[in-house]
């Protein structure tokens, strides 16, 4: 085993875990999008259990072990969880980052998509009748403002900012693990 | 007051503490603000809509709002959480070898896989409660993993209670 103190660079490892958790992240959640866009409007519509398999959930925590295995195994070291910690943090930042790009690009090949999306999801609530017109109104109001302001490139910004901080906190965590797995010292 | 314990990498476990935290909150959703809303009109439902499908079926719900997360996430967020809180009591109590550590892990996402496999090929149907009960393993299990990286039994607790006697 190499010394850890040779420290090689981590990047390649970094960029690549990120791409293939932001890759498979945005195509579930755009098929989810695409499933939800061209349904009629009935609260079954939001209750999407038929199309999203269990096992999406979670897809966003792997890029920590993912990074910190590539990174071991490529150069066959040994490095403590903080580096795994900081490997993992990075990747989730950049899949937040490359995720919200491949989304806005997605944006110009179908441009009304998130129109239809939108359009589902309010027509979908204005039907509910478990919840008072006076209360509905408002909160339609509401949906329809956030559906507006995610759209805005403020809103998108504030999207990936929000996606970068949950992201890269998980898999930070996530790294911690991988390093602890497959790049720490015999006990 | 001496407890026999070697405190390490202090200001990662700083992070993981305050992060797990937050991240608990926020998975809690628009609720615990008193905020009724829906799904993907609130930063806490964006702020997960890359690690969980938010399924309203398969979510509790807090203040008549569902959660930002379904059952087993949360289960595994405030589990996570837990087993940071408990790291060095678990580190006091016994000193566990990583290999077993790592075989409740695995034996924990093994149980997960079969839960979920099992509900869908409808062998069983898995409850709320269900899907919480074995998420909260899984967060556990990966929290006591990293604890011997922030606690160490020292040797000093032993040594002293010895010359006592």
């Amino acid at each position: 085993m190499e010394n850890e103190e040779m420290k090689p660079n981590y990047w390649p490892s970094v960029i690549q875990a990120a791409i293939i958790v932001a890759v498979v992240t945005t195509v579930v959640g755009l098929g989810l999008v695409y499933y939800v866009a061209g349904s009629e409007p009935s609260m079954g519509v939001m209750m999407i259990s038929g199309l999203t398999i269990p096992i999406t959930c979670l897809i966003g925590l792997i890029g920590g072990i993912l990074a910190t295995r590539s990174y071991a195994k490529a150069f066959d070291i040994t490095f403590p969880i903080g580096t795994g910690a900081q490997i993992g943090l990075f990747t989730g930042i950049i899949a937040a980052v490359v995720g919200g790009i491949i989304g806005q690009i997605w944006n110009l090949v179908d441009p009304t998509l998130m129109e239809r999306f939108a359009d589902t999801m309010i027509g979908a609530f204005e039907m509910n009748d478990q919840i008072p017109e006076s209360q509905k109104d408002e909160i339609i109001t509401s949906m329809e403002e956030s559906f507006e302001d995610q759209s805005s490139m403020g809103g998108v910004l504030k999207g990936i900012a929000i996606n970068a901080g949950v992201l890269g906190f998980v898999n930070l965590l996530s790294g911690m693990i991988g390093a602890k797995i497959f790049a720490s010292e015999e006990e | 007051m001496n407890l026999g314990l070697e405190f390490q990498n202090r200001a990662l476990y700083a992070i993981v503490f305050v992060g797990s935290f937050f991240l608990v909150i926020i998975a809690l959703g628009p609720g615990l603000f008193g905020n009724p809303s829906l799904p993907y009109v609130s930063f806490q439902f964006e702020a997960f809509h890359f690690l969980c499908h938010q399924d309203p079926l398969r979510s509790f719900a807090l203040n008549n709002s569902q959660m930002a997360v379904c059952a087993r996430c949360i289960g595994i967020y405030s589990a996570f959480f837990t087993g940071v809180i408990l790291m060095p009591f678990l580190v006091l109590i016994k000193k566990v070898k990583f290999r077993y550590y790592f075989r409740f892990l695995i034996g924990t996402i093994i149980l997960n896989f079969i839960d979920v496999l099992g509900n869908q090929f409808e062998f069983w149907t898995n409850t709320n409660e269900s899907r919480f009960l074995l998420g909260s393993l899984f967060g556990l299990s990966s929290a006591i993993l990293l604890s011997n990286e922030f606690f160490k039994k020292t040797k000093y607790r032993g040594l002293i209670w010895k010359m006592k006697k």
